[in-house]
């Protein structure tokens, strides 16, 4: 297997794997509107995947995943930064918008490194 | 984190990363005026092919770079005026940023380096409203390492590239950390620290050959034999330049084929065969010519004009030294040698040429052919 398609399986495996949490961290963590939600998911699919052919990207399975976690928070943050006077009621929302993108990816990387076996693929 | 830094995309992109790759190879088939009235035709706005076409420029940087400043420059002009919405989130500033360090990247290999300079100032503006820009930080430090290098700075070289290695290292970037302890290498052999250089050229170069990188491999054997050549090694030298040629010639290198093609003069020069040195001296300028590389063109007048010295033709050299002095004026090249560069003009002047003038205003040229 050459190095590109090795990128490209990585890349898929990584989005088949952070789907869900993807999808939940932008609704639940950040009160985006499912049908928005989905929408943004699908364009953080098609950044992901030509962010890995920068460079100066890490072709390691957790380097890599690690970069759609935090662009996953820094859209569910810049969601609200854009709806200026709008307020969030949600406690969950209200917390994660406090504690910034960087804590809540932080978090988000706990998560998905118990659910989703990020650990390297014999790498 | 703000609103500023990740914008809010407004479109899906259009083409598939293989059209990307295709339409990417066929615009730079384009006149630069017409990809400007067909720039919708052609896609110029498209993630896809600005992808492409960076991975593409960054590729040819050392096979034709004053192409790759022009085009570089084009599709940076392109992005920047109009402000035009560009593929998702953070795209738009990483492909001006990675245009802008490509377009630097070009000049500096051209000797360019005030324009190099602005080039990475303006990459930095955008980069650092990218994503992971600290990591494109590091990127542009190692290219300002580099121009350093060849304004041959050594002391900042040894001082800072060992701690870029490490950083790069800390962010899992091997090939960058390897090109920061090329550049430390690089430092010791100009110092003429001959046995460390070599040893730590050897050790790259076989790091390089066990991840695949043919080019820092391919860089490293060159320098090897520049070292071997210089200690009158001449077996390993020819062993070194040999493997070097053929990773080269397979990259299409052609900046640092030429450079190899110095060496060449070099070693035949040491071994006191003045017709093939000159012969293989003159190679090297018509391949730096054609690259438009005119401060290596100038700096191996310089070269030539030492040898036809030796050679007892003091007319030619006075012709080689009157070739070069233009281009030395225009690019700016050796402020530090101003003074050897002021006392070879006058004795160029006086038809006596001042031999250890020139010989110091070569030494300053040195890095140019490493």
């Amino acid at each position: 297997m050459d190095s590109s398609s090795s990128r490209e399986s990585r890349v898929r495996s990584i989005i088949s794997d952070a789907s869900k949490l993807i999808e939940s961290t932008l609704v639940v963590d950040y009160g985006v509107p499912q049908a928005e939600a989905l929408q943004l998911e699908q364009e953080l699919f098609t950044w992901f995947d030509r962010l890995s052919r920068r460079p100066g990207v890490p072709d390691t399975r957790r380097g890599l995943c690690s970069h759609l976690l935090s662009m996953t928070c820094k859209v569910g943050h810049v969601y609200w930064s854009g709806r200026p006077g709008e307020e969030p009621r949600d406690e969950r929302v209200r917390r994660a918008l406090a504690l910034g993108p960087e804590i809540i990816a932080i978090e988000l990387e706990r998560r998905i490194g118990s659910s989703c076996n990020l650990e390297e693929e014999g790498s | 984190m703000t609103g500023s830094i990740v914008q809010f995309p407004g479109k899906m992109p259009g083409l598939s990363p293989e059209e990307g790759r295709a339409a990417a190879r066929a615009v730079l088939a384009v006149e630069p005026e017409e990809r400007r009235r067909r720039c919708v035709e052609l896609h110029l706005d498209d993630s896809e092919q600005l992808l492409a076409l960076c991975n593409l420029l960054r590729e040819l940087t050392e096979t034709d770079p004053a192409r790759v400043r022009e085009e570089a420059e084009f599709f940076y002009n392109h992005l920047e005026t109009p402000s035009r919405s560009i593929g998702l989130f953070d795209e738009r500033d990483y492909y001006l940023g990675e245009f802008a360090m490509i377009a630097g990247t070009a000049c500096r290999l051209l000797s360019k380096r005030p324009e190099a300079r602005r080039w990475f100032d303006h990459a930095e503006t955008s980069l650092v409203l990218s994503h992971n820009s600290s990591v494109h930080f590091a990127r542009l430090a190692y290219q300002r390492l580099a121009l350093r290098l060849e304004e041959r700075d050594f002391f900042s070289i040894l001082e800072l590239a060992p701690r870029w290695a490490e950083g790069f290292a800390r962010l899992e970037l091997r090939e960058d950390s390897l090109k920061c302890q090329f550049l430390r290498a690089t430092a010791l052999k100009e110092t003429e620290q001959f046995d460390l250089a070599k040893a730590e050229f050897q050790r790259i170069r076989d790091e390089s050959r066990k991840r695949a990188l043919d080019r820092l491999a391919a860089l490293s054997s060159q320098n090897l034999f520049q070292i071997h050549a210089f200690l009158g090694e001449t077996e390993d030298a020819i062993l070194q330049a040999r493997e070097a040629a053929a990773l080269l010639g397979r990259l299409n290198n052609r900046v640092n084929l030429a450079k190899l093609q110095l060496g060449m003069g070099y070693l035949l020069w040491n071994q006191r065969r003045l017709g093939e040195s000159i012969e293989a001296f003159r190679q090297a300028q018509r391949q730096f010519a054609e690259l438009e590389m005119k401060a290596d063109v100038a700096s191996t007048h310089l070269v030539l004009a030492d040898i036809l010295l030796d050679a007892n033709q003091p007319a030619q050299a006075e012709w080689e030294i009157r070739a070069a002095l233009p281009v030395i004026d225009e690019l700016k090249l050796v402020p530090e040698g101003i003074a050897a560069l002021s006392l070879l003009r006058d004795s160029v002047r006086r038809r006596q040429i001042d031999r250890q003038a020139l010989r110091s205003l070569n030494g300053y040229f040195e890095e140019l052919g490493s």
